[in-house]
């Protein structure tokens, strides 16, 4: 949402489609994944936490001023327990983090109007706490505290003064360039996914609404554009403070901005598109398109920047898809179980899946023992291991009571995963930590329906880092009709 | 004549002498620091409010003390109520005198000259304000200090101090008023908390009128407290400008839809809950508001779907299977409603399951090959003591594949009775069964459930002990999707 208002798209080059689509499918997740206690956790059975909590409120506010519908119910009751989050005696903190998931939640509950006054007392006593408190939790205060009325005062001075301290400024070249932050500057603890990029955007998004005019500003907003690579800012939650930053500075008009005409031609296809001050960015999207060219038909000798952006599908299927490793290694192996290998308790035999496109060869009514190996080589946060199935089968999930005993597969997890989900068409390990080491993982599925099948690769992934992954090899998996 | 003078003397020393040893002895003996146990919050599991329990030996609640003084509400106490506390011995003669004066020149009562302790020995012992119980209140003071120390004295009277609404001590004024721990108070806050004691009824903070009275209050000690070096400008400034914003959340108010689970938890806290310990006033109980208020709903909806059928009252208890946690219990559709006795809780009360279980009886059968689609049913009358169906009536024998399901589950009971004789011995015969037949009763189940109400009391999960029964009662394995 950030990112479509950040380009000034007009109206009618927004896929909004697509964005409706992954809000809907958002909301739909944070439904399912709000605990006992009202916290959202990161996945369904999760256990929930308050600064998570405090990130899905700030959407839910974004969302509803975005024009999105959002429930009610659902913002109201995730608000309550943010006010239960902000008393110190609350008890489920992450452990050393009280006050960063405090101030996660104070910052949370003043975006909300009306909210504000009911936490400026919140706000008064943590703007006390200035020794106990990092750049970013100051700046979530001092928006908290702006937001509530405090617009002034020796308060805000005071703490707008601690967080302009928490800021490393250099010398380059006779120019005043951002070196960094101070030590001090963040949470430590991974769950709470600290990152620079973040601590910046807080402390932008504070010190623009109190001291706007400081030239300092450009400077901050300099360095949330440098630490920023070809996709991002490194993760997930970043990209969305870096954005909630830019947004909060970056407005139109923009000055210097000629008004251009261009001219897309793709084949036989002629678009035209206008820029200007107000919208300096013109967007268009095809599918199929033919080779083209981009004409600049009005706007003088200013610059014209064009970025294309190109996906695919692959030609070939599933099942041809090659290994990757990019911070993960995935392997991937099964063992058939025939109906005598169950009644004798005889070992399975596993067949490796390192060549892409490998067959595995079944007959209806088959249980087929699946083995995802996932070799990570340092500690991670917020991993997930996708295991798909082939359209054919079906899970046996060996920890409902009505599953037969040939649902138990032959060895255990190497680490019982934070959230296992078994999906018709996949099998899902979720974990909140996931030391440096190897693990395994082991489910049982039965073929169902006769035919040929994809069964594509398995992968591991970091939630909020999407640059770490690794895949398996795809493989195919035929399944013959028994004889009666 | 001189004798007698020097014996009248005598004797009115004498009197004086005793009254004045009656009136220490009085009030030594009231130099006890004196409370009512703490009462209890009860919260959901959401730490929303659902109710107070208050000790067996009070008729208010409050009375929490408080595990170390905090220093900002001691400064503004101090500052309004006693600026000499800690140089005076529990009386303060400088006050005491500016007091006569006053009063004297005034020709009426100005001002009291009460300090912390004096307050604390008229709060233990309330009564008309006369001279003669100032001299008794004074000396207790006196004595109170002596005994106990001033720490002690003050934390004392914070404990007790009231707060109107029948809300005792700053602790349990906080979380009432302002929904958080004392810890957390702002100086706008407590501001407005030190100045409800001088008036509890006059700056009620729950109308308008109070509130404002209470604010005016405030602000003459935010004043006294800058004057005193104890704010600085800075937070002077703040404070004062917080305090004409400051907002009180909506009184909490017992939730009608609770009120058996409210009822029992309150006999379970009364029952459990060591006297005076800090840590349990606040009990975080296993309810879920939000789930009490559906079920609620939900049963009215069906009751009255089934009113013509003479369906008029219903009970439920959701409880989370994993955990055992009893997570909503209703125990009549309506607490009030006398003509359906709304009052008893019809969840704890022993019932028979009726025909509920026959399903999963006849499940089990089949499961376990007790019965067959082609197994006969022998639907014969056995004698004076056997059990008969509900039409008084007996089809006989027939296949159980020719029956209707009505018929099966709710007639029947000859032969669901032989098939749970039969699923008994073949299970209990089976060494590799670890499942005996269990057929709960309402009561039975209550019972097991009721043991892990109580999900946390103060800042600790209270741990419950799973007994083998309960055990029985819950099935593993977490929700799949």
């Amino acid at each position: 949402m950030k990112f479509r208002e950040l380009l000034h798209l007009s109206e009618s080059a927004r896929d909004d489609q697509a964005l409706e689509r992954s809000v809907r499918e958002t909301m739909e997740w944070i439904q399912s994944s709000v605990d006992g206690s009202g916290l959202t956790a990161y996945w369904p059975g999760g256990r929930g936490y308050v600064s998570l909590t405090a990130w899905v409120v700030q959407f839910l506010v974004e969302a509803q001023e975005a024009g999105f519908p959002v429930d009610r119910a659902l913002r109201e009751a995730l608000e309550r327990s943010l006010e239960q989050a902000l008393r110190s005696d609350y008890s489920r903190f992450i452990d050393g983090e009280s006050y960063a998931e405090r101030t996660w939640a104070l910052s949370a509950l003043s975006s909300l109007s009306g909210a504000g006054r009911a936490n400026e007392a919140y706000a008064a006593e943590l703007a006390r706490r200035t020794d106990t408190l990092n750049q970013e939790s100051l700046s979530q205060v001092l928006v908290a505290l702006h937001r509530g009325g405090e617009t002034s005062g020796r308060t805000v001075d005071a703490l707008t003064n601690e967080i302009w301290g928490g800021l490393v400024v250099r010398l380059y070249q006779g120019r005043e360039v951002y070196g960094g932050l101070q030590s001090r500057a963040s949470a430590r603890n991974v769950l709470i996914l600290p990152s620079e990029t973040r601590t910046l955007s807080e402390m932008t998004r504070a010190l623009v609404r109190t001291d706007g005019d400081d030239p300092r500003i450009q400077l901050l907003v300099d360095a949330l554009v440098t630490l920023g690579r070809g996709d991002g800012w490194g993760s997930t939650n970043a990209n969305a403070s870096a954005l909630l930053a830019l947004t909060d500075v970056v407005k139109p008009p923009f000055e210097g901005v000629t008004p251009l005409r261009v001219r897309a031609e793709l084949g036989s296809e002629r678009v035209t598109m206008s820029t200007s001050p107000e919208a300096p960015v013109a967007f268009l999207s095809r599918a199929n398109p033919a080779a083209g060219r981009i004409v600049l038909e009005a706007g003088g000798a200013s610059p014209v920047v064009v970025r294309t952006e190109t996906t695919y599908v692959p030609e070939a299927d599933g099942s041809m898809t090659r290994p990757e490793s990019h911070g993960f290694v995935v392997s991937r192996a099964y063992a058939r179980l025939r109906p005598s290998d169950l009644s004798t308790g005889a070992p399975p035999e596993r067949r490796s899946l390192e060549e892409p496109g490998t067959a595995i060869e079944l007959s209806v009514a088959d249980i087929v023992e699946d083995h995802a190996q996932v070799v990570n080589p340092t500690l991670r946060h917020y991993v997930a291991v996708m295991v798909p199935l082939a359209a054919g089968m079906e899970p046996l999930n060996p920890r409902l009571a009505t599953s037969p005993p040939e649902s138990r597969p032959s060895k255990s997890l190497t680490l019982p995963p934070t959230y296992v989900a078994f999906l018709d068409d996949h099998v899902a390990f979720y974990y909140d930590e996931l030391p440096a080491g190897t693990y395994d993982f082991y489910f049982r599925t039965r073929a169902t329906t006769p035919g040929s099948f994809v069964q594509p690769s398995a992968f591991a992934e970091m939630m909020y880092d999407s640059t770490v992954t690794g895949q398996s090899a795809g493989a195919r998996v035929r399944i013959e009709r028994t004889e009666e | 004549m001189k004798r007698r003078s020097v014996q009248i003397a005598a004797g009115a020393a004498l009197v004086v002498v005793l009254c004045g040893l009656f009136v220490v002895g009085l009030a030594l003996s009231r130099s006890r620091l004196e409370t009512p146990g703490p009462s209890h919050l009860l919260l959901d599991r959401k730490g929303r409010f659902l109710g107070e329990v208050a000790a067996e030996d009070a008729t208010d609640f409050g009375y929490w003390p408080l595990e170390e003084l905090p220093p900002r509400v001691v400064a503004a106490t101090l500052v309004l109520e006693d600026r000499r506390f800690w140089s005076h011995p529990g009386i303060d003669p400088v006050a005491m005198t500016r007091a006569l004066w006053q009063n004297l020149r005034g020709g009426r009562r100005v001002s009291g000259a009460s300090t912390i302790a004096m307050q604390v020995a008229r709060l233990q012992r309330p009564g008309s304000r006369t001279y003669g119980r100032k001299l008794v209140e004074s000396l207790t003071a006196l004595f109170l200090t002596l005994r106990h120390g001033r720490e002690n004295v003050l934390s004392h009277y914070l404990r007790i101090v009231p707060y109107g609404n029948r809300i005792h001590g700053i602790a349990y004024a906080a979380r009432c008023y302002l929904e958080k721990p004392v810890e957390d108070l702002s100086w706008a806050e407590i501001a407005l908390l030190t100045a409800i004691p001088q008036s509890p009824s006059r700056m009620n903070p729950f109308n308008p009128e109070g509130r404002s009275a209470a604010r005016e209050r405030g602000r003459r000690i935010l004043d006294a407290l800058l004057d005193e070096g104890v704010l600085s400008e800075e937070e002077h400034e703040l404070a004062i400008r917080q305090l004409s914003r400051l907002s009180f959340p909506v009184r909490g108010h017992r939730p009608e839809a609770a009120m058996h689970a409210l009822l029992r938890l309150e006999e379970r806290v009364r029952s459990d809950s060591p006297h005076g310990n800090v840590n349990v006033h606040i009990v975080e109980t296993t309810l879920d508001l939000d789930l009490q208020e559906e079920v609620t709903r939900t049963a009215w909806s069906a009751i009255l779907e089934w009113e013509s059928e003479g369906a008029s009252n219903g009970a439920v208890i959701v409880v989370d299977i994993q955990t055992s946690e009893v997570l909503a219990w209703m125990g009549s559709t309506d607490y009030f409603d006398d003509l359906q006795s709304g009052a008893i809780d019809y969840a704890s009360i022993p019932r028979s399951s009726g025909s509920t279980l026959k399903p999963f009886l006849y499940g089990l059968a089949l499961d376990k090959g007790v019965i067959t689609p082609a197994s006969v049913l022998d639907d014969l009358p056995r004698g004076s003591a056997a059990i008969t169906n509900t039409d008084k009536s007996y089809l006989g024998p027939m296949l159980r594949r020719v029956l209707n399901i009505s018929t099966l589950l709710w007639m029947a009971n000859i032969f669901s009775t032989k098939v749970r004789r039969k699923c008994s011995n073949r299970i209990g015969n089976d060494p590799s069964s670890s499942e005996p037949i269990v057929m709960p009763s309402a009561s039975r189940n209550s019972t097991m459930y009721e043991r892990s109400w109580i999900r946390a009391v103060g800042s600790r999960p209270l741990a419950v002990p799973a007994s083998s029964s309960t055990r029985l009662a819950t099935s593993p394995g977490p929700p799949n999707r």
